[in-house]
């Protein structure tokens, strides 16, 4: 999928001036974040339900590598083929040579968030294997090819008609159709075919467990289902993080994964998978592939303070929380991960210089943080990042702050270092500051301070600072009076 | 020789600082666990209804068979294809419903290979007829666990699913379900929860069922 991170800025006015998003966006998140909080009440104590949430998830990165060591061994018992990828392009050549090995020239594809930061669908597509994606929202997505608009419902912002030119197109119905159902049960009818007929299935991973070497995949629809059952090659698709220590940590983190993310009480189907099918089964796949991608994922896990953004199990709940996301939607993100989980994780996946304005475009009101299942604080991680690429990090590829900015906030250091410089230049910046006052506030302020003005008012500063107004209410000289253990102003 | 990626990417796993981690608070197992056997059962039923799933008892004054029959005849299913697991084995019912003379069965076991069942399960039967090894009250979920008599596709492929679940098999919590199953000799290659029937709500957020897998799921509680 085409990175498009540097567009934001671009993506986000034209969203915010199109009247079918904005409509859109002010029933959508609201309702799935309603329907959170309603679901969250089955736990006796849902702050508790969170907290142990973040602890599994953090407890398993902090036993990473044996959890990842114990799984493989396990998975491989079961009679499962680990292959470990450092990064998007040794993932994509395998599952091609996997396919090309076994004749394959066409994959049933469950939703998966994983595949599209691999580009795994272009990947095929260029070694002459069509890739079907088979959830109805990536469908669409991937026939219009347009980015998913939101985590849980990729085209649940398109529109019925646009839906049903493209099916027209692609010859999925006859006549035009603009009933939500009908086009639904059309994709059905075509993607049954392809369920049929083709003989490998590529899907993600919701978690892995160590201790039985299990894949756990989450679904509505029955494709992943049908993509793991039917065909004779399964690959599934892990980012290193997703593995847990045991059953009962999977079991609760599927509580809270599907109450966060669609306010369920649990999808429809939860699967698991231990090995390939049994020579005596009469379906499942004979070969089950499982891909271990890094893809920059140690790098992101040796920084202890990045590290929590691996915890991350991709519910969505942050997006519906987020007021920036509220007013723009899933496009400006510009990749497979949006609102603020992808402004966490995509700065760390692709560096700082193509996404600085993800992490810019954050007003740090924190209400992500106090949905998030498993603890991620992204307003601390979005000041780390700027911190980091003001610095010039070379290990997120920060470029450093612009040289003016620099040469402001370097001489801002000074002045603020030395009171009497500091007095002189208070009382000149006050007195430059109140020529654009009217009345008790600023509106607008001159060069580069526009910008900043455009969007907000500042109160006028009055005319004479604190310590002036002290020194005149209290003549006698500071010496004089009782020591009070206050400093000086 | 060159080290492996997996060598290389553990090694530098294992170099990174540690880091200190919060205690787990304790959570508690859903209230379900705590119910009696009767209420666990009503817990699981109303669940399974709220997902739209259809639940029927067995009359022990009827057989068995006539109520496969009727359920059949409720919903217009006429071809099935059954499972031969153990639960549905112990109910009696595959014999009873070779009974059922407007009924046309196959079992599983009666096909050479996977393309022929394949070919059945999606282009001929109305219903896959399987046991539930668990229900699960806190969701109303079914718990299959598939093997050579529990094929995967019987509870997927068709456009509905009817399950047999006794009634000392509902359990108040996913983790005892699992606990059981993962004590047994030999793993089963995958495990599915089902609660309710396929859905998707993909296009406007307008819920349907029957997405890709059974648009109806029936529980037939022995
Ligand atoms: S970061 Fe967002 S998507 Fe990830 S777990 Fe937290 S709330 Fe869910």
């Amino acid at each position: 999928m085409k990175v498009t991170t540097e567009q934001y800025r671009r993506v986000a006015a034209r969203e915010m001036a199109d009247e079918y998003t904005k409509s859109f966006l002010r029933l959508l998140p609201a309702r799935l974040a309603e329907r959170r909080k309603t679901a969250f009440t089955d736990f006796s104590d849902p702050a508790a339900a969170r907290a142990a949430g973040a602890a599994i998830r953090a407890g398993a990165l902090e036993n990473l590598p044996q959890l990842l060591a114990t799984f493989e061994k396990n998975a491989k018992a079961a009679g499962a083929r680990v292959f470990w990828a450092r990064d998007a392009a040794a993932a994509n050549r395998y599952i091609v040579d996997t396919a090309r090995e076994n004749g394959i020239s066409g994959v049933t594809k469950g939703k998966s968030m994983i595949t599209e930061e691999l580009g795994l669908n272009e990947a095929l597509a260029e070694n002459g294997i069509r890739a079907w994606e088979t959830d109805l929202g990536e469908f669409i997505t991937q026939l219009l090819a347009c980015p998913p608009f939101h985590i849980v419902g990729p085209a649940l912002n398109i529109p019925v008609a646009r839906i049903s030119e493209i099916f027209l197109e692609k010859g999925l119905i006859s006549r035009p159709e603009h009933d939500p159902v009908q086009l639904g049960l059309a994709a059905r009818r075509f993607l049954r075919e392809k369920f049929r007929h083709l003989e490998m299935g590529i899907t993600g991973v919701n978690l892995a467990v160590a201790d039985s070497g299990t894949l756990i995949n989450v679904e509505n629809e029955g494709n992943i289902r049908l993509s793991k059952s039917r065909p004779r090659i399964q690959v599934a698709v892990m980012s290193l993080e997703k593995v847990v220590a045991d059953m009962p940590d999977a079991m609760h983190l599927i509580r809270l994964l599907c109450r966060s993310c669609t306010g369920q009480q649990v999808s429809a189907y939860v699967s698991m998978d231990t090995g390939p099918r049994k020579d005596d089964e009469i379906d499942g796949p004979e070969q089950l592939h499982i891909v271990i991608l890094d893809n920059g994922r140690t790098r992101i896990y040796e920084d202890p303070v990045t590290r929590q953004a691996l915890r991350c199990i991709r519910c969505g709940a942050c997006l519906n929380a987020c007021p920036v996301y509220g007013q723009i939607g899933g496009y400006p993100y510009g990749w497979a991960y949006s609102g603020p989980m992808g402004q966490v994780l995509s700065p760390l996946l692709l560096g700082f210089a193509r996404t600085r304005d993800l992490f810019s475009a954050c007003t740090l009101c924190g209400k992500c943080r106090d949905v998030c299942p498993v603890g991620i604080d992204h307003p601390g991680l979005m000041l780390y990042y700027r911190n980091r690429d003001a610095v010039g990090d070379p290990d997120f590829r920060g470029t450093g702050a612009p040289r003016p900015e620099k040469a402001v906030y370097g001489a801002y250091a000074i002045i603020a270092g030395h009171p009497l410089l500091w007095r002189v230049f208070g009382a000149m910046a006050r007195r430059a500051i109140n020529c654009y006052a009217r009345g008790n506030t600023i509106g607008k302020g001159p060069g580069v301070l526009k910008g900043w003005f455009a969007l907000r008012d500042l109160p006028a500063p009055p005319s004479r600072s604190f310590r002036d107004q002290w020194k005149r209410r209290h003549p006698a000289p500071h010496a004089a009076r009782p020591a009070s253990g206050r400093k000086q102003p | 020789m060159s080290v492996s990626v997996r060598d290389q990417i553990l090694v530098r796993l294992r170099q990174a600082p540690a880091r200190a981690v919060a205690e787990r608070p304790p959570v508690a197992l859903p209230k379900e666990t705590g119910l009696a056997r009767d209420d666990r059962i009503e817990a699981f039923c109303a669940r399974f209804a709220e997902q739209t799933g259809i639940v029927y008892h067995r009359d022990p004054a009827r057989d068995i068979g006539e109520t496969l029959a009727e359920i059949c005849r409720e919903h217009g299913i006429i071809r099935v294809i059954s499972g031969f697991d153990s639960v549905l084995a112990a109910s009696g019912l595959p014999d009873a419903a070779m009974g059922i003379p407007e009924l046309e069965i196959r079992t599983q076991a009666g096909f050479a290979d996977r393309e022929e069942f394949a070919e059945a399960v999606f282009a001929w039967a109305d219903a896959g007829l399987t046991g539930a090894d668990y229900g699960v009250a806190e969701s109303g979920s079914l718990v299959l666990a598939f093997d050579r008599n529990h094929a995967r596709l019987l509870s997927l492929a068709p456009g509905a699913h009817i399950a047999v679940l006794p009634r000392d098999r509902v359990v108040g919590a996913y983790e005892q379900a699992m606990a059981e199953l993962g004590g047994a000799r030999e793993k089963p290659s995958q495990i599915a929860f089902v609660t309710g029937p396929s859905m998707t709500a993909d296009i406007q957020g307008m819920p349907f069922k029957g997405m890709h897998g059974p648009g109806k799921i029936i529980v037939f509680l022995v």
